[in-house]
C-alpha cells in the first residue's frame, strides 16, 4: 500500500522501523493499531482519556497531510500534527 | 427498579440532596436535566457547551433535589478550564451522588472517567444516555452484567423524550441509601499495595485537619505524578501535605515509569470489562456521518460548502431581522417616544427631564432592545450549527488556515460573525476552550468591519469616490483584515506568548437539533445580552444625551460636546481631519454606536432640521399603525426569506448627490481626510455594545486592554494613511 509522506512534518519519526510509522503516513480508510503514544504528558493522558491508548485499532477517515480525521470506536478526532503529541501505529490485519 | 421515592426515606420531612451529573463532553447531561427538571439550561451538539457548572431544582417525593450540571469532561486531571471546574467542584464540595452520563454508543471512551469517579468513593449511578442511538447501531450490552462488575446502578435513558428519566432517580435515591458502596476498577496486586500505602500517609498527615474524602483518587494522584492536582492539594491542605508533595517530586525521577504501569493497568481493566459486556456491530459502512463528512470534510467541497454556509447564516440573520430592527426602532423613536413625551407635558414635567427620558431613557432602551432580532436570528443559525454538529467540523476545516495567522480553528466563526456585528461575536468566542485564545480572538474582533460601520462607508465614498465606491470600501474591508492578522501575530508574541494550543477535537455525530434545544439556547443567551450589556448601554445613552444637550437650550456649538470636540480637535490634525470640530464631535457619539455617526455629524454639521411633530396624532389611530408596521415586518421577513438569496444584504443607499450635508462635508474634508476617516471609524471599537460584551465576558481590565489596543491602532494607521498619502501627493 502506497503511504503517504508527510512532508510538513516538523519532527522526526521513525518511519520504517519495525513497521511501525507516524498516524499521519497511512491513508484515508486505513486501520492502525495504535502502538506507541509519545510526548507531551498532559497530552498523552487527553488522547488516553478520549479512549485513544495503546492496543487500540483506529481508523483514518481523513489524512489531510498537517491534520488528521480518525476514527476510535464510536469516536471522531480531529487532530492537527504537532510536536507535542506523536502517535505511532502499524496497519492493523483485515479483521483486528 | 421498584423502590418507590416515599419509602426511602421514612420521615416525612424535606431533605436537601446535591446531585453532580458528571459525563464526557456532548453525552446529553444537560438535556438529561432539562428531561429531568423541566429547566432550561443550555444544550448543544458543540463540546463546551458548558463552560460553568450550572444549576436546577426539583421536588421529588420527599427530596428537594439541587442537579447540578458539570461541565463536559474526559477526565478528572484537567486539560481545559471547564475539566478544571468540574475537578474543583467533586474535590471541594463533594456533592451527595454523582450520576455519570455516558453515550452508551461510546462506552469504551466513557469508561475512563467512570474509573476515575469510582475513585472519588461518591455514591455514583451510571446513566447510559441516547439508548436509542445505541440499539439503532445495533450494539448489545449486558447492563445487568456491567451493573455487578462495577457494583452501581446502569440505568439507559434517552434524555429528549425522558425516557428512562424516572428509574434513574429511583436508582440514584437508592444509591443513596446503599450500603455496599460502588467497587473501584481494581489494578495489578503491586500496584494495589502502593495505593494503600500512599492511602495510608495521606490519611495519617491529614488525620488530625479533616477528614480526607476521596483518598483513593487521590492516592493514584499522587503515584502518577499528576502536578496540576498537586498543586491544588496545597492550595486547599496548605502545609500538611508538604512532605507527600516533595516526596511525590523526588519519586517523579526515580518512578518513571509508575505513571504509565498505572495507566496501561486502567485501560487493560477497562478493555477486559468492556470485551466482557458489549457485542459491538459490524463496521457500519453507511453511517450517516461519515456519509456526510466525505462531503463536508472533502479537501474539494469542504470549503466552498462551508463558505456556502456561512453566507446562508450571515445573510438570513440580516435580512431577516433588519424589518424587526426596523419595527423596534420605529416604535421607541417614534411612538413611544412621542407619547411619553405627550403624557409628560400634560403633567407638566420640565422640557429637560421630558429630553431626558425622551432621548435618553427611551432613545436608549429603544437601541439595546434594536439589536435583539439580529441576535436572536444569529443565536438561532449558530444554534441550529452547534446542535448539529456542524459546527466543530467548520473549526476543523478552517484550522490550518487560522493557524498560519497565530489563531486557534475554533476562532474562525466569531471573527466571521464580527462582520455582521462584535456583539455576538464576542460571546460565540465562548467556542474556544483556551482563554488567551479567546482573548486573542476578541481582540482583533473590532478589525473586522460590522455591520453598522456601512453608511459611513457609504456616505463618504459617495461623496470623494464615487467612480470606485465598491473598490474603496473593499480596501478597507482588507485593510481590516490585515490589521486584525498583524495583531493576531503580534499578541501571540508579545503579551499572549504562547504556542498555539495543539487542535484535538472530537468531532460529534450529526444530530437535528429540536426546537426545544434551539429555544433553550437562543433564550438564555438573548437573556443576558439583555440583562448585562443592556445595563451598560442605556446608562451610556443617557451621558450621550447630557454631551448633546448640556448645557440645555444652548446653540448647538456651544453644547459640552461641541466644546469638547473643539478642545480636542488638534489631536487629530495629523490624521487629516483635525481642522474642524464637527467631524471630532461625530465620534464620540460614533463610539455608542456607529449608527450614530451619520446622524451625528447632520446634526453638528447644522443641516436636519428639528423632528417635525405631528399636531393631530391619536393614540387610537398610532396604536393601528404600529400594528401594521409589525404585519409590514412579517411580511418582509417572508419576503426575504423566502425569495431572496442573491448577495445584496448591504445595499448602500447613496446619498444624494448635492444634498445639504454633502456638500457641508466636501467643505470639511480631502478625499485623503475622509478615507483617513473611514479608516479611523473602521478600526475603532464598534460600539457601547461590545464594550458591555466584553466587560461581562472579561471584566474591565481586559476591556481597558482592548480599547487602548483599537484606538491605538485606529489613530497610529489612520494617520500613517494621511501620512503617505500625502507623500505621495494626494489631497
Amino acid at each position: 500500500m502506497m503511504m503517504l509522506a508527510a512532508q510538513n512534518l516538523l519532527y522526526e519519526t521513525p518511519s520504517g522501523q519495525d513497521g511501525i510509522l507516524h498516524l499521519s503516513s497511512f491513508p484515508s480508510g486505513t486501520s492502525v493499531k495504535i502502538l506507541r503514544i509519545q510526548g507531551n504528558k498532559e497530552l498523552s493522558k487527553r488522547l488516553e482519556s478520549m479512549g485513544v491508548v495503546v492496543g487500540k485499532t483506529v481508523t483514518i477517515l481523513k489524512n489531510q497531510g498537517s491534520s488528521l480525521l480518525f476514527k476510535s470506536g464510536q469516536t471522531r478526532l480531529a487532530f492537527r500534527l504537532c510536536k507535542e503529541l506523536v502517535i505511532l501505529g502499524e496497519q492493523a490485519l483485515p479483521g483486528v | 427498579m421498584s423502590t418507590s421515592p416515599s419509602s426511602i426515606q421514612p420521615d416525612r420531612q424535606t431533605r436537601e440532596l446535591v446531585i453532580a451529573f458528571a459525563g464526557n463532553p456532548n453525552v446529553g447531561k444537560t438535556a438529561l436535566i432539562n428531561a429531568l427538571s423541566g429547566s432550561r439550561l443550555k444544550v448543544g451538539n458543540w463540546p463546551g457547551v458548558t463552560v460553568e457548572k450550572k444549576e436546577a431544582t426539583m421536588s421529588y417525593g420527599d427530596y428537594q433535589l439541587r442537579l447540578i450540571d458539570l461541565p463536559g469532561t474526559y477526565s478528572l486531571t484537567p486539560y481545559t478550564l471547564e475539566e478544571r471546574v468540574c475537578r474543583d467542584f467533586l474535590l471541594t464540595t463533594p456533592p451527595d451522588l454523582i450520576i455519570n452520563v455516558i453515550d452508551a454508543s461510546n462506552l469504551e471512551k466513557g469508561l475512563h472517567l467512570t474509573a476515575q469517579l469510582l475513585e472519588m468513593e461518591i455514591p455514583l449511578v451510571m446513566a447510559l444516555n441516547m439508548w436509542d442511538e445505541f440499539q439503532e447501531k445495533g450494539f448489545r450490552l449486558d447492563t445487568d452484567k456491567l451493573s455487578e462488575q462495577l457494583g452501581l446502578a446502569v440505568v439507559p435513558t434517552i434524555g429528549p423524550t425522558q425516557w428512562g428519566t424516572d428509574a434513574l432517580l429511583k436508582a440514584a435515591l437508592t444509591a443513596l441509601n446503599a450500603e455496599k458502596p460502588a467497587k473501584p476498577f481494581l489494578y495489578s496486586p503491586e500496584l494495589e499495595q502502593e495505593i494503600e500505602k500512599k492511602a495510608l500517609e495521606l490519611a495519617s498527615l491529614l488525620a488530625l485537619k479533616q477528614p480526607l474524602k476521596a483518598n483513593r483518587w487521590l492516592s493514584l494522584q499522587f503515584l502518577e505524578q499528576e502536578p496540576q492536582t498537586l498543586e491544588k492539594l496545597q492550595e486547599l491542605y496548605g502545609e500538611s501535605l508538604l512532605p507527600l508533595i516533595q516526596k511525590a517530586e523526588q519519586d517523579s525521577a526515580a518512578l518513571e515509569e509508575l505513571p504509565q504501569r498505572i495507566s496501561q493497568s486502567r485501560n487493560q481493566s477497562i478493555a477486559r470489562l468492556v470485551g466482557q459486556i458489549l457485542q459491538e456491530p459490524a463496521q457500519n459502512i453507511h453511517d450517516r456521518t461519515d456519509q456526510l463528512d466525505r462531503v463536508l470534510l472533502n479537501e474539494w467541497t469542504g470549503i466552498p460548502v462551508f463558505l456556502g454556509v456561512l453566507y446562508l447564516v450571515f445573510k438570513m440573520t440580516f435580512d431577516i431581522s433588519t424589518p424587526l430592527v426596523d419595527f423596534v426602532d420605529g416604535f421607541f423613536n417614534g411612538f413611544l417616544a412621542y407619547w411619553a413625551e405627550h403624557l409628560l407635558l400634560s403633567l407638566h414635567f420640565p422640557h429637560f427631564l421630558i429630553s431626558l427620558l425622551k432621548e435618553g431613557v427611551i432613545g436608549g432602551v429603544g437601541l439595546v432592545l434594536s439589536f435583539v432580532p439580529i441576535l436572536v436570528f444569529l443565536y438561532l443559525f449558530l444554534a441550529i450549527l452547534e446542535e448539529s454538529g456542524y459546527m466543530a467540523r467548520a473549526a476543523f476545516l478552517m484550522d490550518r488556515f487560522m493557524f498560519r495567522f497565530g489563531l486557534h480553528g475554533k476562532a474562525f466563526v466569531p471573527l466571521l460573525v464580527g462582520f455582521g456585528c462584535n456583539v455576538p461575536a464576542v460571546y460565540a468566542s465562548r467556542a474556544l476552550e483556551n482563554q488567551t485564545d479567546r482573548k486573542i480572538t476578541v481582540a482583533i474582533l473590532s478589525f473586522m468591519s460590522c455591520g453598522a460601520k456601512l453608511p459611513i462607508y457609504a456616505l463618504f465614498t459617495s461623496v470623494f469616490f464615487e467612480q470606485y465606491q465598491a473598490l474603496v470600501i473593499l480596501l478597507l474591508y482588507l485593510t481590516g483584515i490585515g490589521v486584525a492578522i498583524f495583531w493576531a501575530l503580534v499578541l501571540r508574541k508579545t503579551k499572549f506568548k504562547s504556542e498555539i494550543p495543539v487542535f484535538l477535537m472530537e468531532l460529534p455525530p450529526y444530530r437535528v437539533p429540536t426546537f426545544k434545544m434551539l429555544g433553550a439556547s437562543i433564550w438564555i443567551k438573548t437573556r443576558a445580552f439583555i440583562q448585562q450589556a443592556g445595563t451598560v448601554i442605556a446608562v451610556a445613552m443617557i451621558l450621550l444625551w447630557c454631551l448633546v444637550n448640556l448645557p440645555y437650550g444652548a446653540p448647538t456649538s456651544e453644547t459640552v460636546l461641541a466644546r469638547s470636540a473643539q478642545s480636542i480637535a488638534p489631536l487629530f490634525k495629523p490624521l487629516g481631519f483635525g481642522d474642524h470640530w464637527e467631524p471630532v464631535a461625530s465620534i464620540l457619539p460614533g463610539f455608542m454606536a456607529k449608527e450614530m455617526v451619520v446622524g451625528t455629524l447632520g446634526v453638528v454639521m447644522s443641516v436636519q432640521s428639528a423632528e417635525a411633530t405631528a399636531a393631530d396624532r391619536s393614540l387610537q389611530q398610532d396604536i393601528i399603525e404600529q400594528l401594521n408596521a409589525f404585519g409590514k415586518a412579517g411580511k418582509a421577513i417572508l419576503n426575504n426569506l423566502i425569495g431572496n438569496l442573491l448577495p445584496n444584504t448591504f445595499v448602500m443607499e447613496n446619498t444624494q448627490k448635492d444634498s445639504p450635508l454633502t456638500l457641508r462635508i466636501r467643505e470639511k474634508f480631502t478625499p485623503l481626510s475622509a478615507f483617513s476617516y473611514m479608516v479611523f471609524n473602521l478600526l475603532l471599537l464598534s460600539c457601547i455594545s461590545v464594550v458591555g460584551a466584553v466587560t461581562h465576558e472579561f471584566g474591565h481590565a481586559y476591556l481597558g486592554f482592548i480599547l487602548f489596543l483599537t484606538s491605538g491602532t485606529a489613530y497610529t494607521v489612520a494617520a500613517l494613511v494621511y501620512n503617505l498619502g500625502r507623500l505621495l501627493g494626494l489631497t
